[in-house]
């Protein structure tokens, strides 16, 4: 080979490396023409590329001959070790070989574990570290737990530890082999959890939890083996810090938890995550995300960024480990019927555990505990619903007011519509019907159903939504009323006389819908229908339940109306659908929303042209956009969901009001936006989130009272969601209407003491006043409840402002550590920053905000804490640059 | 600190300011003592301790230089001469060792001791045959190899000693690792090896 060729041959690699894999044949073809050498050659290294993992990457760290690491049983099987007769080797792993050996001193049989550890630089600092763990480790006495009884060194220097025998399968392939189904896996599960615990409580952390350190005996009880033996086996751990030490030097990358990989300090919340990783394993038979490379670099990155598959939807799909079918089969199941098992709490349990920051996992292996027993016992799991208040910010398009948890009528600052009438709204002018459609009854005895009952009612108000002269009650309200009060107070708290309730059956693919249309006030049966059939029909079936609603209440259908149309749609697409968009309805965490987008795209891969599920998609990604996400990863997905929905359905409200959002948070584009949502509005008029949404918009353009319009169209809508009430108080603080504000929020923030939001625009409004003594503490307090970003950079900001330089410092840094492991917006830094008086940091953070097109920068123009910096020419040069100077 | 201790110091110096003929008194220095510190772990060897290679430069390093000598450029340069010399050192070794148990079927292998499970073992005298055959094509490769895998250098380290961007650095290392895996996963059957 010429220079020129290898010169050559470089640089095409570089080409195909750097494009994509499906468009390398065609690059090939172009570049190397009809030289087949080159492209041999070329080809060639690609595949070394794809099969050589971390070949070399490490360090050379150790050379030894093959010799003295292959073959030691040859000088030690059949030998004695201190008390210990060698019998045969058992099995090796990544820190030396394990043998089988008796007690052989003659005083009482036993057969025990000897761990040989593989040469290692320093066997006296392994021997000196088993002394001091000796004691703590022998104390483990537990039922599910192999103890280490004895340690030493053979004649050569090599150290062993001596741990009780146990005779067993792996717990994954012993569950597997006898097709264990999936509670009783759990059952088997919860011991194993139940052990580390224990060990925990003594402050002994395993920092090595895989099935292959866990064994059923015979009898069928979980052993775990070698606790504590990662960290005799570590250097550089101190006796002193018995629940955080380093990460060994040999884990198992698959079930290492992100610090681990990381080789940050390793606490309980690893173990915790090992034990996700094992119940995921054990769940859905393969692991949560593939670890292709050996690069421990490679792999640190994989564990920290790859988001896994919920179980419920891994279990669908075949991978490189197995197929769908045999795994299910394993655990008795099909894969649907298994998916169906596993979506939900389980789903919820097992992505808790697996959350990539230590302190988002369970704060204890008793509380995945409670949770397990809850599943197992038929409660509800802690993991699902995170707090009411956390769900009901979420949805508010993210201004952060906290939902208070139902209580209803507990304070009512904008006196609640009562009872508009059936026949007539009481403005007199008679064209308006409200009604709510209440939760429908999973009859089916399975909770597991229970999505589905709930997509139904999710699809009925969705129905009756697009009527144009129906006022329909929001699900956030109908669903905050489940098994709630009697139907006249319902009626009173909604705003409505009419309810619609009903029950729903599913047995297999045959449904059966059961809907009552009440005169709710009086508790009279207007109406009542009962409808079969088949899963195939059940979007007719639907459909013929709201024409039927719709003319008993005497409304007209208008030929846009969309109920009127029977769209088909692919059945499997349907179901992953309402599963999605009941996942999307549970929580708003991250886990929660990954989730609903897994199953919005397997929606999408059954049937392309499902345009509900791209909506779905637009609200998720926005969802983790700025709270999880940098905008720029995920609203251009949001916008592009949004874009596709409205391309296979024009009439579709729910995306026109999303891409709306994307057009005033993230493009700038106020003219589209405003466009988009009132189409949205036109289409949907009972859609109480594009309400809202749009009046975030309008807050910016500093058009307060079209924006409290609309908030209160929201709140008729959404009667019940206490948040409604709050974030009246968001519109009027960006109105700097601040005694308003602390009118309206005060009483909410005293009834309702722990939620956040209240406590945040109070403090905000009281800051604005320049009442310190008032502002601090209510500050403090939301930051004491949820110490997100933005409550965090509000504080450092009232901190700065009212003379606290020191803590605003403090709050900064804190700030800036935490941009290190998330995303922090620079619209938070650059409030903070000019709090501080440091104007030009604070331009420059601005700067960067609106490049990220940082959620809040969309607020700028009305941001009280900005009205000093207004007037700075290279902030309104900044506006000017990005579209949106006034 | 070692004997040589210092007057290593002034020797890289001048050699990072020209003195060519510097390099040539300075290696044997390096040499003498890469292999007084190897010496000493290869008799831990036999008893089933390792020889931690990259730890045997610094310590190396450490002995002939010194902490207090703050200058990258000639920690940097130290470092690529060790390299170097270290891949020799191990070499030699290995041949010995080969030589040795000839017959026995054991060839000198390098362990990946950083990574968390089995490597497959590596041949260090077939590593250095395809260095070798590398060198003739590519002489910067075999060179960011060195300094990479035989002397612990980081990236950035050696985009600093070779003048050239890490960029580079990265691509030519990841092109160098794919010539001398598809080197070695050729004859690997050939030779047995497991």
């Amino acid at each position: 080979m010429t220079p020129e060729e290898w010169e050559r041959i470089k640089e095409v690699l570089r080409e195909a490396r750097e494009c994509d894999a499906s468009e390398r044949a065609a690059l090939l073809d172009r570049a190397c023409g009809n030289d087949v050498e080159l492209r041999g050659q070329v080809e060639e290294l690609l595949a070394s590329d794809e099969c050589m993992g971390g070949f070399l990457e490490g360090p050379i760290a150790s050379l030894t001959a093959a010799a003295d690491l292959a073959a030691p049983e040859e000088s030690i099987v059949g030998r004695r070790l201190g008390a210990y007769q060698i019998v045969h080797e058992i099995g090796r792993g990544g820190m030396g070989t394990v043998y089988l050996a008796d007690r052989a001193d003659g005083q009482f049989r036993k057969r025990v574990a000897i761990k040989l550890v593989r040469p290692y630089p320093d066997s006296e600092e392994i021997l000196r570290r088993f002394r001091n763990e000796r004691q703590v480790l022998a104390d483990l006495e537990h039922p599910n737990i192999s103890r280490l009884l004895d340690g030493g060194a053979t004649a050569a220097g090599f150290p062993y530890l001596v741990m009780e025998h146990v005779e067993g399968e792996r717990i994954d392939e012993w569950c597997d082999r006898r097709k264990v189904p999936v509670r009783d896996r759990l059952r088997l599960f919860r011991n194993v959890c139940a052990a580390v615990q224990f060990a925990h409580e003594r402050h002994v952390i395993h920092r090595d939890i895989k099935p292959a350190n866990i064994l059923v005996t015979a009898e069928g009880v979980p052993k775990l083996l070698d606790f504590g033996i990662a960290k005799v086996l570590t250097p550089g751990t101190s006796t002193s810090d018995r629940d955080i030490t380093l990460g060994p030097p040999a884990m198992t990358p698959e079930f290492a938890s992100p610090e681990q990989a990381r080789g940050e300090p390793v606490g309980p919340a690893s173990d915790i995550y090992a034990l996700g990783v094992v119940l995921y394993q054990l769940l859905t038979g393969r692991l949560p995300y593939p670890i292709s490379s050996r690069d421990p670099r490679q792999i640190a990155l994989a564990i920290g960024e790859q988001q896994p598959a919920p179980p419920s939807v891994a279990v669908l799909t075949a991978d490189s480990q197995g197929v769908a079918e045999t795994r299910s089969a394993e655990r008795g199941e099909s894969p649907q019927s298994l998916s169906h098992l596993l979506a939900g709490e389980l789903d919820s349990v097992v992505m808790k555990a697996l959350r990539k920051e230590p302190e988002r996992r369970y704060t204890s292996v008793a509380q995945l505990c409670v949770d397990l027993d809850g599943y197992l016992e038929g409660r509800r799991v802690q993991a699902r619903g995170e707090s009411l208040l956390y769900r009901g910010r979420r949805f508010l398009g993210r201004i952060r007011v906290a939902a208070i948890a139902a209580t209803l009528g507990a304070v009512t600052i904008l006196a609640i519509g009562t009872g508009s009438g059936w026949f007539q709204r009481p403005d007199g002018r008679g064209s308006g019907r409200s009604i709510a459609v209440l939760p429908l009854d999973n009859l089916s005895g399975d909770r597991e159903q229970e999505y589905f009952a709930d997509g139904m009612t999710d699809a009925l108000i969705s129905d009756l939504s697009q009527i144009q002269s129906l006022r329909v009650i929001s699900r956030t309200s109908v669903m905050l009323l489940r098994g709630q009060r009697s139907l006249p107070e319902i009626a009173r708290t909604l705003g409505v006389r009419a309810v619609v309730e009903g029950s729903v059956l599913r047995s297999g693919s045959h449904v059966r819908v059961v809907i009552r249309l009440v005169d709710a006030p009086k508790d009279r049966l207007i109406w009542s229908g009962r409808y079969e059939g088949d899963l195939q029909d059940v979007l007719a079936l639907q459909s013929n339940i709201s024409k039927t609603i719709a003319s008993e209440v005497h409304v007209s259908l208008t030929a846009p109306d969309r109920v009127l149309r029977n769209r088909s749609v692919n059945l499997g697409a349907y179901e992953a659908y309402l599963r999605g968009r009941n996942q999307y309805a549970t929580s708003f965490a991250q886990e929660s929303l990954d989730q609903a987008i897994a199953w919005y795209r397997q929606a999408l891969t059954l049937d392309l042209s499902y345009a509900p599920a791209y909506a779905g998609l637009a609200d998720c990604y926005y969802m983790l956009s700025s709270i999880y996400l940098p905008p720029t990863e995920v609203m251009p997905k949001a916008k592009e969901a949004a874009l596709k929905a409205i391309e296979l359905d024009d009439r579709f409200g729910e995306a026109h009001a999303a891409l709306g959002l994307v057009s005033s948070l993230y493009d700038f584009n106020r003219a589209d936006a405003e466009k988009r949502f009132k189409r949205a509005l036109e289409l949907n008029p009972s859609d109480s989130k594009a309400h809202l949404w749009y009046s975030l918009h309008l807050v910016g353009l500093r058009r307060f009272d079209q924006a409290l319009a609309e908030v209160e169209q929201a709140r008729k809508l959404d009667p019940v969601s206490p948040a409604m009430n709050a974030y009246v108080g968001v519109v009027l603080y960006f109105a700097h209407r601040y005694n308003q504000v602390i009118q309206i929020l005060r009483p909410i923030s005293e009834v309702h003491p722990n939620d956040n939001q209240p406590h945040a625009f109070l403090a905000l409004a009281y800051e604005q006043k320049g009442d310190w003594p008032m502002a601090i503490p209510e500050m403090e307090k939301a930051c004491q409840l949820d110490r997100d970003q933005d409550c965090l950079a509000q504080l450092g900001h009232i901190y700065a402002v009212s003379g606290r330089t020191a803590d605003a410092r403090k709050v900064l840094r804190e700030l800036k550590e935490m941009s290190r492991k998330r995303y922090v917006s620079a619209y938070n830094l650059g409030v903070l920053h000019l709090g501080l008086g440091e104007r030009e940091e604070a331009l420059r953070n601005l700067q960067k905000a609106g490049e990220d097109r940082s959620e809040w920068f969309a607020m700028i123009n009305v941001d009280p804490r900005f009205d000093e910096l207004r007037s700075d020419f290279r902030l309104r040069e900044l506006l000017r640059s990005i579209g949106l100077a006034e | 600190m070692a004997p040589d201790a210092g007057e290593v110091t002034l020797l890289l110096r001048s050699w990072t300011r020209g003195d060519k003929t510097a390099l040539d008194r300075l290696m044997p220095k390096v040499y003498r003592e890469l292999r007084r510190v190897a010496a000493g772990q290869f008799r831990l060897e036999r008893s089933g301790h390792t020889l931690q290679a990259t730890a045997l430069v610094h310590e190396a390093y450490l002995r002939l230089v010194g902490q207090t000598c703050v200058d990258c450029q000639t920690r940097a340069h130290f470092f690529g001469i060790a390299a170097n010399l270290m891949r020799q050192i191990l070499v030699n070794h290995a041949e010995r060792r080969g030589a040795a148990k000839r017959g026995g079927g054991n060839r000198v292998t390098l362990r990946d001791a950083g990574a968390f499970t089995e490597q497959p073992l590596l041949d260090v005298l077939a590593l250095d045959q395809a260095l070798d055959k590398l060198a003739k094509f590519d002489p910067r490769q075999t060179r960011i190899v060195e300094l990479r895998f035989f002397g612990g250098l980081s990236e950035a380290e050696i985009a600093e000693l070779l003048g050239v961007s890490i960029t580079t650095v990265e691509r030519e290392w990841r092109t160098a690792r794919a010539v001398l895996y598809k080197d070695l996963s050729q004859r690997r059957p050939a030779e047995g090896e497991a």
